[in-house]
């Protein structure tokens, strides 16, 4: 019919109407009154840096204050009531540790009107999955991890030096100096000890089976001569089988950290970036645990380990059967829990491998840090809430994890903790050789090389020094890598 | 009735719509109309898009990306650096990279002929008649869908050398049994020996089949006085080959992949006895950050999966039977 109205003229009509909004648009607005305000916000930037002498530019993310002119309804407004925020918070725990993580988020949500914290329980694959939702783009905006390096050296994290700086509340000196160690990359910190800081590396023995083996359980091996002969009385094997361990030489000192600070010499040098793997000292040790290997066979060894799986006490020594062994600051609790009833032991430092008589401790810890993402300011103010008494009471108060914060293990009642866990909470202070988290961005190559090491060296595949070579050359190759040299 | 001027659509011979002025002579060509052909293609692709979009973004993407990451230093959490055939060369020299394939290789060579020869002998023993054989075939499909994490846990407890069931078994005949899973020497064949409990499926892949051999064949045999074992050997096994030949394959194909048991019930050891191919890969891709070396490694997987399946094409043609063939 005619007069109807054809498309083309609809098209047009909907152009000539959409100019005619726009233009409208532009049009004069009433001014907003405005107001100087300082505001920090995360920023990527391009800095330029000497890199093996010669200036480069490199992008880094930076936290900037910067004096801004808003409206002033924006500069009176409540931050966290401007714009809702969701915050992703992954860690390894279930069970209590992950209800303890449920509660702190909860609280910090209640206290922070517009932020809600989504705590998640991640499980063994933390590391795997937080770089996978990373390369995704949807990474969580906080994680609990064992330590920075990695991550940082490959730009996932943002730095927290500045807010740090910041902050009116965070005080950097509650915290031991060694527990910084894994918070490092680069001359910057990347995240904050948390949850767990009391350290990894302790000697504990069974006090019935070294009082069996008439060793005066009173006075610990101090060299690992001792730790051998000790071993020695305490083993006994039924034909080839192991029956009673004496000593399991694949504890935590089979983690590189830990035998750097039994050797007294630093795996891997964060100020220069080079790895010490192959020093005579990592050599030495390797040697030194393969004697223990020897003695009881690796076979019967790794046979007498795997025997216990899937029966109703599956570790060894919670079944009463290793005389002497290496934990972390877990060990107390877990054996309570765990052990066989009327099992009693005793920890101390572990021996140290230099013959100096020093009292090694390993300050491991897990660290709490930001992803790169939108909320890393207010992942931050969840940071700043973990530094605090009451969050790390909260945490022990659920699930028995202890912070070495300073402040919160002075307000801690040592007579009511789980047997052994003292030595934990005074080790930081009382050990005289007390070192960190070596901040390697190849920290978890390394550490599974270090353990398959060991296990090489034991079983006689390999020899020390060529386990150590090769490792060595390992992390080299991949931090040559990574620093593009 | 139209009035003059006013225009009618029209299909055309082609297709596509001519606007005719009635009265007038006037015609004039608009957008053409799709052909039948094109417009069921577009139906078609309609119908089945959202398999073809999960198809095009989750298998020929990655598998493209793969490919490109291959030839790059790509820790995942940083852009892709291009290396070229680095990753590749640098694989030709890492000794756990031979380490990983020469284990997979020997679990793949072991496991999957066992596999199909008990699948098969089974599967002639389920085909018979005798009482119970519904049951007996559920069972033996049963551990198929148990979850491989159950599965492990089961055949940790099993293979335990103090208190496992199977060393208890070997000691009521007077064999003190071996270390299993603690033993290098052993823990390869431990999975193998737990991959057999898995063969349900080929199973019942050889029941079809073997339902299918023509019982005149039998009776012809019987009548030229063939036994048992000539019927099995000159008949049965021959009008099954093509299954023999799916099962081979299939269980090629999952045997170079094999992950889960050794990640859950060795995670590689000991000292990298049951570490892998795809252990490994994982490992690089996921613990170590070298997702471009662990893609190469992939690629690497492939090729050798696919050559291995090729030959094995190559060869079926001098054993593989398929009924109707001279």
């Amino acid at each position: 019919m005619q007069g109807r109205l054809t498309r083309r003229q609809v098209l047009r009509g909907s152009v000539v109407a959409a100019g005619a909004a726009a233009l409208a648009a532009c049009g004069a607005t009433p001014t907003p009154q405005v107001v100087e305000k300082v505001v920090t916000s995360v920023v990527e930037k391009e800095v330029t840096k000497i890199v093996e002498g010669t200036p480069q530019v490199v992008k880094e993310t930076v936290v900037v204050k910067e004096t801004v002119v808003v409206p002033q309804e924006a500069a009176t407004a409540q931050p966290a009531a401007e714009k809702p925020v969701s915050l992703d918070y992954w860690y390894i725990w279930g069970g209590d540790g992950g209800k303890a993580m449920e509660q702190v988020s909860a609280e910090f949500s209640k206290n922070n009107p517009g932020v809600t914290m989504h705590p998640l329980s991640v499980g063994g694959s933390i590391l795997d999955k937080t770089i996978a939702a990373y390369a995704a783009g949807a990474p969580p905006a906080i994680v609990d991890l064992i330590l920075c390096a990695p991550l940082a050296a490959r730009g996932a994290l943002v730095p927290i030096d500045d807010f740090i700086a910041a902050s009116s509340t965070f005080k950097t000196d509650n915290y031991f100096d060694a527990q910084w160690d894994g918070t490092k990359w680069a001359g910057r910190k990347w995240g904050i000890p948390a949850n767990e800081g009391l350290g990894w590396l302790g000697l504990f023995w069974n006090e019935q089976l070294v009082q069996g083996a008439n060793l005066d359980a009173k006075n610990p091996p101090k060299t690992y001569d001792d730790l051998f002969t000790w071993s020695q009385a305490i083993t006994k094997m039924n034909g080839s089988k192991i029956d009673i361990l004496g000593y399991a030489p694949a504890g935590m000192i089979s983690y590189p950290d830990c035998s750097s600070v039994v050797t007294g010499v630093r795996y891997f040098d964060g100020e220069n970036l080079k790895y010490h793997i192959t020093d005579d000292a990592f050599v030495e040790i390797l040697n030194k645990e393969k004697k223990f290997y020897d003695a009881y066979g690796a076979q019967n060894l790794a046979d007498f380990q795997n025997s216990f799986a899937g029966q109703p006490v599956a570790d060894p020594v919670n079944a009463g059967k290793t005389g002497l062994w290496t934990n972390g600051s877990w060990g107390p609790g877990s054996l309570t829990l765990n052990a066989v009833k009327g099992m009693t032991w005793g920890v101390d430092f572990m021996v140290d491998a230099t013959g100096k008589g020093e009292k090694p401790f390993f300050a491991g810890t897990h660290t709490l840090m930001l992803l790169k993402g939108p909320n890393a300011q207010v992942g931050w103010k969840f940071l700043e809430y973990s530094a605090t008494d009451a969050y790390n009471k909260m945490v022990y108060d659920t699930c028995g994890f202890i912070m070495g914060t300073k402040s919160f293990l002075a307000s801690l009642n040592t007579a009511n903790m789980y047997k052994g866990l003292d030595f934990f909470v005074n080790g930081l202070s009382k050990g005289t050789r007390v070192w960190g988290l070596a901040p390697d961005p190849n920290w978890y190559t390394c550490l599974w090389a270090w353990i398959d090491a060991f296990q090489a060296v034991g079983f006689g595949k390999t020899t020390p020094q060529e386990a150590a070579a090769n490792l060595q050359k390992q992390v080299e190759d991949e931090l040559n890598k990574l620093l593009g040299r | 009735m139209l009035t003059k001027g006013e225009r009618l659509p029209q299909a055309d011979l082609a297709g596509g719509y001519r606007h005719m002025s009635v009265g007038t002579v006037q015609q004039r060509h608009v957008r053409p109309r799709l052909s039948p052909t094109t417009r069921n293609l577009l139906t078609m692709l309609a119908f089945i898009s959202p398999w073809l979009i999960g198809f095009l973004w989750f298998f020929i993407y990655p598998t493209a990306s793969s490919l490109y990451y291959s030839f790059t230093d790509y820790n995942i959490l940083q852009p892709a650096k291009w290396i070229g055939v680095k990753n590749y060369t640098d694989l030709m020299h890492d000794k756990a990279f031979w380490n990983s394939l020469y284990n997979t290789t020997y679990y793949t060579m072991i496991s999957v002929p066992l596999n199909v020869t008990l699948a098969f002998l089974l599967g002639v023993t389920l085909n018979r008649d005798m009482p119970g054989r519904p049951i007996l075939r559920t069972l033996v499909y049963v551990p198929v869908v148990v979850p491989v994490t159950a599965t492990a846990m089961i055949w940790m407890w099993l293979f335990n050398s103090n208190w496992g069931m199977l060393n208890n078994m070997l000691a009521l005949v007077g064999i003190q049994g071996p270390p299993w899973l603690g033993s290098p020497v052993w823990a390869k064949p431990s999975l193998i020996l737990m991959q057999t409990w898995l063969i349900g499926g080929s199973i019942l892949i050889f029941l079809a089949a073997l339902q299918d051999v023509p019982r005149p064949l039998y009776e012809a045999a019987e009548v030229d006085g063939a036994g048992a074992w000539r019927k099995l050997w000159n008949i049965t096994l021959p009008m099954v080959t093509p299954a023999v030949l799916f099962s081979l394959l299939t269980g090629m194909i999952g045997a170079f992949q094999v992950f889960a048991s050794a990640w859950i019930m060795t995670n590689g050891g000991p000292v990298k006895s049951t570490e892998f191919y795809v252990l490994y890969l994982y490992n690089n891709g996921f613990r170590f950050f070298r997702m471009g070396y662990a893609s190469a490694m992939a690629w690497i997987l492939f090729i050798i999966v696919l050559i291995v399946s090729l030959l094995t094409f190559r060869s079926s043609a001098r054993w593989v039977y398929y009924g109707g063939q001279d």
